[in-house]
């Protein structure tokens, strides 16, 4: 009966609201109820007259221009902050531009020299060549993401030790935490080292909010979950990027060693200047040994190094993020 | 014809019949996908447009939350400045843009709680707040309403308050209130039901005459 009497309020506020019906219509419609729900409806269209208010003009058209001032700023913001592209970005448009300005010398050659009958006509003449596009002196944003989050991840660290982390700072670690996840969505852009600190700083992140959970509201808890999930699909970004340089480690030692080039060894020192090609036997063997040397040597810098250094350089003065 | 058929009939019919623009429907049928995808791309007409469609609702609602027109002017600028930062994060599969951006607003009246340490500071509303009615003998009633309303809903629980807010505030369906909130439809019918009789004990109290009549 009460739950009934749940629905049909809510039937009958929607309806009210939407203008199809009045409260007598409503009323009509469940006489059964009709004790119960006026009273309701009454207070509930009194609640609806009283919130109908629009903020002052004034007011309103100052915050507009404000929130349309934050817009252009972000704007600029996003153009400046765009990751610097590395240069190999640069060689197709380099090319072109190299291959018209050769296109255009061959053209004049053939205007001024009269050679290439019809083109002879054309008077081509090109007095300045600009490359399509340079490189513009942008700065990478992902070194100062990774110390706001720094930043924000000591303010847990001190608040957790003092018993009260400010929801406020889990939530923005969750923004900044994706932001700086979603960096690595374009791992061209990102330098190795860059891409190991971010990778070292989420590990950082994982261990203190595992720690952290406990100490905070159920609200901040979840926020807390979603953040070590973000982490989480981050470092698995990072891997992705680190292994391609992994994957040819395990071909090259084994096969190489059981050859049974020992006793073929004294031949090539007997016959030096005969045969240059008997020569190439002694040479084979040493370069087999030589290869699991190599291998070890591939395999460092594949495991990512976390970077205490990083975390030391923060300032606290960066916490100040809204 | 059973609840929802006859709601949806009744929703098909349009109409105004509130002071101003109809607080209830949400606007999950309002077709503003195409506007939020468009912003979430960065397309600053469709920010503008979203800013210009939720503004107001921001505002009641914080109103709602606050009860102190200083604070949800200040409030309802910190929602959009936010809005603006993580709109490109905003991913449908998770909750409509309107439950989304509410939860925002939500969030920042707790960090901005926590930050006064209170529940909200209590002011009388600015003499200037415009409420839409003709005359000034109108425009004093309904502020006095609104000062009525706005009083008794601050001695509300916080769970319930915060649903008259989102609905009541900012206009939002149950569907979307129970999604801002993480609840289910049925939970936030009861909580409504219990909040409205919560505000009619606290407003008979106030002014018992009024309630007499209307009985």
């Amino acid at each position: 009966m009460k739950r009934r009497l749940e629905e049909t309020l809510e039937e009958c506020l929607a309806a009210l609201a939407r203008g199809q019906s009045t409260v007598e219509e409503c009323l009509a419609l469940y006489p059964e109820l009709a004790a119960e729900l006026e009273p309701l409806l009454h207070t509930a269209r009194r609640l609806q007259d009283g919130y109908a208010v629009d903020p002052s003009p004034l007011y309103a058209q100052a915050a507009r221009e404000r929130f349309l001032a934050a817009m252009t700023r972000r704007r600029q913001r996003r153009l400046v902050a765009r990751p610097a592209r590395p240069f190999w970005r640069w060689v197709p448009a380099a090319l072109g531009s190299a291959a018209l300005v050769v296109f255009a010398a061959w053209a004049s050659v053939l205007a001024l020299g009269g050679g290439g009958g019809g083109y002879q006509e054309l008077p081509i003449s090109i007095s300045k060549v600009t490359p399509i596009s340079t490189p513009e002196p942008v700065v990478s944003d992902v070194q100062g993401q990774v110390a706001r989050l720094q930043a924000q991840l000591e303010e847990i660290r001190t608040g957790a030790e003092s018993g009260a982390v400010e929801v406020v700072v889990i939530q923005q670690l969750k923004e900044n935490t994706a932001v700086l996840v979603d960096s690595l969505d374009e791992p061209e852009a990102l330098e190795p080292e860059e891409v190991s600190q971010i990778d070292a700083l989420l590990a950082d992140q994982e261990q203190l909010l595992s720690e952290v959970k406990e100490k905070v509201t159920p609200e901040a808890a979840e926020d807390v979950d979603e953040i070590i999930r973000i982490a989480g699909e981050g470092r698995a970004k990072v891997e992705k990027i680190l292994s391609p340089t992994a994957t040819p480690t395990p071909s090259a030692t084994p096969t190489v060693t059981p050859s049974a080039t020992p006793s073929e060894t004294p031949t090539p020192t007997a016959t030096p200047e005969e045969s240059p090609t008997s020569t190439a036997s002694p040479t084979a063997t040493p370069s087999a040994t030589e290869t699991p040397e190599e291998t070890p040597t591939q395999t460092p810098p594949v495991v990512p190094s976390p970077s205490p250094e990083g975390g030391e350089e923060l300032s606290p003065t960066e916490t100040a993020a809204p | 014809m059973g609840y929802d058929g006859r709601v949806a009939s009744l929703a098909a019919e349009g109409g105004g019949f509130w002071r101003c623009q109809p607080l209830y429907p949400g606007l999950e049928g309002q077709g503003e996908r195409p506007m939020v995808d468009a912003a979430r791309v960065g397309d600053e007409g469709a920010i503008a447009e979203l800013y210009n469609r939720y503004f107001p609702r921001v505002y009641r609602y914080m109103l709602v939350r606050t009860g102190n027109v200083g604070d949800a002017e200040d409030l309802t600028e910190e929602v959009f400045i936010r809005v603006l930062d993580a709109l490109e994060r905003f991913e449908w599969r998770q909750v409509p843009f309107s439950a989304w951006l509410f939860r925002i607003a939500h969030n920042a009246v707790v960090s901005h709680q926590r930050r006064d340490g209170a529940r909200g500071r209590l002011s009388p509303l600015s003499p200037s707040l415009p409420v839409d009615t003709q005359g000034p003998e109108e425009a004093v009633e309904a502020r006095l309403a609104l000062d009525e309303v706005m009083e008794a809903t601050r001695n509300l629980p916080d769970a319930q308050r915060r649903v008259i807010a989102l609905r009541f505030g900012a206009g939002l369906s149950v569907a979307e209130t129970a999604r801002a909130l993480g609840k289910s439809g049925g939970n936030v019918k009861v909580i409504q039901h219990k909040a409205i009789v919560k505000l009619r004990e606290l407003l008979v109290e106030k002014r018992p005459e009024d309630h007499e009549e209307k009985a």
